[in-house]
């Protein structure tokens, strides 16, 4: 997001200050077939319950992608760690045993799409 | 390349290990403790590239503590004590052991035990899979534990292991992600990093050196007899 930034020379320099990460989950294992959509709502409540509603605001999560066995989702940079402290908390979502990995973290789509390709 | 250890993984059934086996393959790791008894003493040393590192916990307030870490240590790979408060720390520390895990959370070890552990050149290790299972209340006090845990040990320069200490594969965590469960506790990434990462493959490569005749430094086993 570009937010206006100092004023140089009678100019206003346009300053990136809210970064993203889009951060690749991978389903490494589940007892029963689980719909990712589930995911992204198990997330948010584990980040509420772990940081609260402040840090659920901060971390500002967004699906972007999903897929059969893979999910993306955005949020803020700062928040990054904790959204995956988060993660690593989420063993059971409505009663199904899953094992969830944050496999790549990345600051552009498009990079991290390269990367889903090799791996 | 795979750099990544786990030192405390407990399969309750020789299906379990072979679920176990093929996660921690998928999420990276390069070796595994894995505690076994008799019934999985057939058990290769090494999965698909995995190494699997031979491991057993005794009882911190067993007698003769001494003798049994001698006798285990010449059949398993790593021999840990188990620990639920500051005497059993201090008793473990006595008899020579090199890991202690502890199990008394959410109470926790003295400050001195800390000094203890750094002068025996002993890990402190703790096992995060009961952290998945505590309800909100229980996992605030274990918070507060851990993070005054993480402060004795950077106060004391005391070395901890984070381990998932899984009982099935579905309690297992990638490395990064276990480094991250300490983070809501306040602990810095880097330090929750050095515990769950940095440490375990520091004492996994002392281990590969002692089994090739290491002893410390300057000190080699040149023959046995």
């Amino acid at each position: 997001m570009k937010v206006l930034g100092s004023l140089e020379g009678g100019r206003v320099i346009p300053l990136k200050t809210i970064r993203r990460r889009y951060i690749l989950i991978e389903l490494v294992k589940s007892s029963m077939h689980i719909d990712a959509k589930h995911i992204v709502s198990e997330l948010k409540r584990s980040l509420l319950r772990l940081y609260g509603e402040y840090g659920l605001s901060l971390a500002d999560i967004h699906p972007i992608e999903y897929g059969s066995s893979y999910l993306v989702i955005s949020c803020d940079h700062r928040m990054l760690q904790q959204v995956r402290s988060a993660i690593a908390y989420l063993d059971r979502i409505g009663g199904i045993d899953v094992l969830l990995c944050v496999s790549s973290v990345s600051g552009t789509l498009k990079k991290l799409r390269m990367r889903m390709r090799f791996t | 390349m795979k750099r990544y250890v786990d030192l405390h993984v407990k399969p309750r059934s020789e299906e379990d290990v072979h679920d176990i086996l093929e996660t921690a393959l998928k999420l990276g790791y390069k070796a595994i403790g894995l505690v076994i008894d008799s019934i999985y003493s057939q058990l290769v040393e090494e999965y698909n590239g995995l190494k699997i590192l031979k491991r057993i916990d005794v009882d911190a307030k067993l007698d003769d503590l001494r003798k049994y870490r001698v006798r285990l240590s010449r059949k398993y790979d790593i021999v840990s004590a188990i620990c639920r408060d500051s005497s059993d720390i201090r008793r473990a520390l006595k008899c020579g052991f090199n890991i202690i895990c502890f199990k008394g959370l959410p109470s926790t070890p003295k400050i001195t035990d800390f000094s203890l552990i750094k002068y025996s050149e002993a890990y402190l290790e703790l096992d995060l899979c009961d952290l998945l299972s505590f309800n909100e209340d229980e996992r605030i006090m274990v918070f507060r534990s851990i993070a005054r845990i993480f402060r004795y040990a950077s106060r004391k320069d005391a070395k901890l292991i984070l381990a998932s200490g899984a009982v099935d594969s579905y309690k297992l965590r990638a490395p990064l992600d276990l480094a991250s469960m300490v983070l809501p506790a306040g602990v810095t990434w880097f330090e929750a990093l050095t515990a769950a990462v940095y440490n375990p493959s520091i004492f996994f490569s002392y281990m590969i050196r002692k089994s090739m005749g290491y002893v410390s430094e300057g000190v080699r086993i040149v023959r046995r007899w």
